[in-house]
């Protein structure tokens, strides 16, 4: 597929470098991304993508835009308040760049339909902020075999992690079970700076382009986390659990499980999908 | 005792004005430097603050004088002392202005850093156990003591072409390793008087050698004139300007002992017709034998310390005690009560060893539980001098300017190790291990039985720690040897994996009765093949960082902090390193069918080795082969023949004919001399002399594409940076590799950054020419970027 004048001019700057070329925008222009959550985010994540010229970007998320997001989740405005977050997102998106294909979802992902959803895309993007989701997300992962980059924030704090299903290890060999109900604060309670959002978005945005281009190393048993007070990063190696329950040899968790909403604030919307 | 001569109290008032020049910014720090060094004052890691070294020539010091020593390390340096291998005594971290005190201080003590340093005699050593060794054919301290009174009196000591060490042993034992100096007399009677046989040019560190036989014998009486004709002539004739092969030794080496013998024959017939050289005369005092047994108690540690510390003197019912001073490092409080100890043990001697130990002498059999008591208050941890226990090593990296590993955290691991697993098993006493941080011998790993030296390699683009094995080390005048460079290196994390391995392996195949120096020239060099390549891997970067960061360290491995002069060390060793890589894959490609990857390994490795010392650090093997061509090739140090390095790299291939490979091979082979051609004529800045007259415009020299080739034009003119370097990149992808394009280019940016960029892409820019307001440019694809 030849660029266009237009496309040449617009990826200019990221054709130039190593690596990519104008075979590497090809592979980007033909690139198909999901990304769980249009939120904290997934929002600076799927900007980032979109701006990039990813082909076909899957937006889930089964929330209204409120006016408390929009101190991070920076694809929707404030006249979008009461849109769903994924039109919403989508409207912006476009904007941004028509070369890219918009697909909404707007959806609570669970062991139902879930499979269903991520069978159209090259990778996943988890941009989910509950624990029933990011076990449902990597479960549905490591048994579809689609390449995962999980991240997790709370507060000033933010973590990332690759997932490759039957290379690396898997968010369960880090953490095999789900903390109990009300052991963890949600975001809600605990507060989250706008901006770490946006780090850990972009981050996520970083390692598909990465996964995309086939260059550089992934975060692929390496779990990277960022603290915003002292400006550090800094990488813990994660073996693969040769128990994990979900991708060992011998797994427990053969079926994929929805784990019982157990948000302190369950009964708030919001606290459900970032 | 020693008594520093007036010529050196008197040119300290010069070090003082130099110093205040420095101070108040009359001269630099870098002009300060050659006043400095040879005041044994060096530089730490940082250039902050400064090391010391007193001499104590033969190692023979007196209570006062440690008194003296921890005097200063307390109030001007940070409190520990280090006994060297060369017998002298360190103070650490002293800062610029208090050099001075700690030369006026010790002055009175009759000790001085004078010669420590630069190019000048350094501290005469001699056998640790002179005039109380039962095995000494005479004592020769005195001489050493005297030779050094002689030598420092005179300026031309201190502006040699490089150092020059001189040892003395007393018997064929070889204490002081005198085979490895580039003077070393052996004590010897010849009808009834005294004298010396003569060796010279031996030294250890970039290519250690052992000595040459230069006299069979000399009379005491003309020890001054053999050693001073010696010196001479070493300063005549001596390469002052080549400062990576100037030592003695290799004077020697390049011009044969028989001329050197010549020059020294001349040399001694001038000195004896012009000066009287008349050394002083110091009788040694033997100390009294007496009566009186070691005192049996029932204590472990003490019956351990009765067989492992305790020497028997040639003065019966007397004992030296030899205290394991690890690592050679004693706090100044510890040195102070160990120098107190004379209150209570009379007639006690102190020597510094050439292991970093301190030996206590002339102590009576009866007093030894009463001063294990004593000891005990003092060190924590004395036993196994001489020992496997006993590691010798240098400071290491986090001191050193010139250290790549750190290597004294690796001694302490390496300690706790043997401490924990073989004590008390065959090994203990029948080997030795040194460690060396660099290439350099201060740990004198070239006599080490088992020895390393560190070095750096890189794995993916990073640096990493790592140990170059040697074996088979050890001194004596008929059989001194040097340890045998093995070749394996091992990263430094896994030293210790490697030595649990080694020695258990050894000790299960050793006993009491075996003949340590045959085992080590036989079967130990295969066994340390098998063990090393256990632990030869090193993780990926990504995989495992710990790799990556050396022992006793937080931050990752690097050479940052190597000082200008210094850096040259670990440039050298970088070098080294590719030149060694490149051979390797050179063999491997003839042993495997002239391999196409190999080739182009051998290539690669050749073309970076030099690199580094012209600032270019390529990323990649294209990288490295334009950057050769243009650092070395077209500014004229190269053969012109290797301008096309990159078209025979790019041209071979798996599906090339077997009759190709082979002309590559040879042409890789070729490449990899001459680079180790141009690489020995490197000066001591690190230049290159020029091998032929500079290739002027080389970029318009056509010389692959034959000019008739009509290449397709790629007209850029009107597009502006940086689109039409997007442009031809997006069009060179679409070509074939080994294709041509010509693209047009306006003059201001365009020509100026494209080309540059294309290049850096590793594409070859074989022509540039000027039409009316605009450039054509010829661009051979070379690679799919």
């Amino acid at each position: 597929m030849a660029l266009t004048n237009e496309q040449i001019d617009r990826y200019s700057r990221q054709i130039i470098l190593p690596n990519v070329g104008g075979k590497g925008q090809d592979k980007i222009l033909k690139a198909k991304v999901l990304v769980i959550g249009t939120g904290g985010l997934g929002a600076p994540c799927s900007f980032y993508l979109a701006a990039a010229g990813v082909g076909k970007i899957g937006l889930v998320d089964s929330d209204k835009v409120e006016l408390n997001n929009l101190q991070r989740q920076i694809v929707h405005t404030t006249l979008d308040v009461g849109m769903p977050k994924v039109e919403s997102g989508k409207k912006r998106l476009n904007a941004l760049n028509p070369d890219t294909e918009i697909v909404t979802h707007n959806l609570r992902l669970d062991s139902s339909n879930i499979l269903e959803v991520i069978k159209d895309y090259d990778i996943v993007v988890d941009g989910s902020d509950n624990f029933p989701t990011r076990y449902l997300v990597n479960d549905a992962c490591v048994i579809a075999k689609k390449p995962l980059v999980h991240a997790g924030i709370f507060r000033y704090d933010g973590q990332i992690m690759t997932i490759l299903p039957g290379k690396g290890p898997c968010y369960r060999c880090l953490f095999p079970e789900p903390p109990p109900a009300g052991a963890v604060p949600s975001c809600q309670e605990g507060g989250i700076l706008g901006a770490v959002a946006g780090v850990l978005g972009v981050l996520q945005a970083n390692e598909a382009l990465k996964f995309i281009l086939q260059s550089g190393e992934l975060l692929s048993g390496r779990l990277l986390i960022f603290n915003a007070l002292d400006s550090s990063f800094r990488t813990v190696k994660v073996p693969k659990d040769k128990d994990c329950p979900v991708c060992s040899e011998h797994p427990t968790v053969t079926k994929l499980i929805d784990y019982q909403e157990f948000c302190s604030l369950k009964q708030n919307k919001d606290c459900s999908i970032k | 005792m020693f008594k520093l001569p007036n010529e050196v109290k008197e040119s300290i008032k010069n070090y003082r004005s130099s110093l205040e020049d420095l101070l108040s910014g009359k001269i630099s720090p870098a002009r300060f430097t050659g006043v400095r060094v040879p005041w044994g004052l060096y530089s730490h890691r940082g250039g902050k603050v400064f090391m010391s070294r007193i001499r104590i020539p033969a190692g023979q010091v007196s209570a006062e004088q440690l008194k003296a020593i921890a005097h200063c390390a307390r109030a001007y340096g940070n409190g520990i002392t280090h006994i060297t291998t060369r017998q002298d005594i360190q103070i650490h971290e002293v800062k610029i202005e208090d050099t001075i005190k700690v030369i006026e201080y010790l002055k009175d003590f009759e000790l001085s850093p004078r010669g420590g340093g630069s190019n000048t005699v350094r501290n005469i050593t001699g056998c640790v156990f002179s005039g109380i060794c039962p095995d000494e054919v005479f004592d020769t301290a005195g001489y050493a003591i005297a030779l050094t009174e002689y030598l420092l009196a005179q300026d031309s000591s201190f502006n040699l072409p490089r150092k020059f060490k001189v040892a003395f042993s007393g018997c064929a034992k070889d204490c002081a390793a005198i085979l490895v100096n580039d003077v070393g007399l052996l004590a010897k009677i010849k009808d009834g008087q005294k004298g010396f046989q003569v060796f010279v040019g031996g030294g250890m560190g970039a290519e250690s050698l052992t000595g040459h036989l230069l006299e069979e014998f000399i009379s005491e009486a003309e020890l001054g004139y053999c050693v001073s004709a010696v010196k001479n002539v070493y300063s005549k004739q001596g390469d002052r300007r080549n400062k990576h092969h100037n030592r003695l030794r290799f004077l020697i080496k390049d011009n044969g002992m028989d001329v050197f013998k010549k020059w020294y024959q001349e040399e001694l017939r001038l000195l004896k017709e012009a000066e009287y050289i008349n050394l002083r005369n110091i009788e040694p005092v033997f100390p009294q034998p007496c009566s009186g047994d070691i005192p049996t108690v029932e204590d472990k540690e003490f019956k351990e310390f009765i067989k492992y510390n305790l020497i028997e003197q040639k003065q019966s019912g007397l004992v030296i005690v030899e205290l394991r001073i690890p690592r050679g490092d004693l706090p100044a409080d510890r040195l102070e009560k160990i120098a107190a100890l004379e209150n209570y043990f009379p007639g006690l001697e102190y020597r510094a060893s050439q292991n970093q130990n301190l030996c206590l002498c002339n102590i009576r059999k009866a007093d030894t539980h009463k001063l294990f008591l004593r000891l005990k208050d003092i060190l924590e941890d004395f036993i196994y001098p001489d020992s496997l226990q006993d590691v010798v090593c240098c400071k290491g990296a986090l001191t050193c300017n010139l250290g790549l590993c750190n290597s004294p955290a690796l001694t302490e691991e390496l300690e706790k190790l043997i401490k924990d697993n073989f004590i008390a098993k065959s090994v203990l006493k029948k080997i030795n291990i040194k460690i060396n941080g660099c290439p350099n011998a201060c740990g004198q790993h070239p006599l080490g039985l088992i020895s390393l030296h560190g070095m750096v390699r890189r794995v993916g683009g990073h640096p990493v720690p790592f140990y170059k094995l040697l074996l088979g080390g050890r001194k004596g005048i008929t059989q001194t040897r040097l340890a045998k460079d093995t070749k394996l290196m091992i990263p430094a994390k896994n030293i210790l994996l490697f030595f649990k391995d080694f020695l258990d392996k050894i000790n299960s195949q050793i006993d009491e009765n075996t003949d340590i120096y045959s085992y080590f020239d036989g079967q130990a060099e295969v066994l340390a093949g098998e063990i090393a390549q256990r632990y030869a891997y090193v993780p990926a970067y990504s995989e495992n960082k710990d790799y990556y960061i050396d022992w006793g360290r937080k931050e990752e491995f690097s050479l940052e902090g190597m000082g200008p002069g210094e850096c040259g060390s670990g440039v050298m060793d970088m070098i080294d390193t590719d030149l060694s890589d490149a051979k390797i894959h050179l063999e491997s490609a003839r042993k495997d069918n002239y391999s196409v990857q190999e080739i182009k390994k051998t290539l690669f490795f050749s073309a970076r080795a030099l690199l580094v010392v012209r600032g270019a650090d390529p990323r990649d093997e294209i990288g490295a082969l334009n950057d050769f061509g243009e650092k070395f090739v077209r500014a004229g140090l190269a053969d012109p023949k290797f301008s096309q390095l990159k078209e025979v790299y790019v041209s071979l291939s798996e599906g090339s004919s077997p009759k190709e490979k082979e002309e590559k091979f040879l042409y890789a082979q070729e490449y990899m001399e001459h680079i180790k051609e141009v690489y020995k004529n490197m000066d001591p800045q690190f230049n290159f002399p020029k091998y032929a007259a500079p290739v002027s415009q080389p970029e318009v020299k056509v010389k692959v594409e034959p000019l008739e080739i009509k290449s397709p034009v790629l007209d850029l003119k009107g597009v502006r940076c940086p689109m039409n370097y997007v442009q031809a990149k997006l069009y060179l992808e679409n070509i074939k590799v080994g294709d041509t394009v010509e693209i047009c280019l306006d003059e201001g940016e365009p020509i100026q950054n494209v080309p540059v960029s294309l290049k850096n892409d590793g594409q070859e820019i074989l022509g540039i020419t000027r039409t009316e307001n605009y450039y054509k440019v010829l661009v051979k694809k070379l690679v799919d970027s």
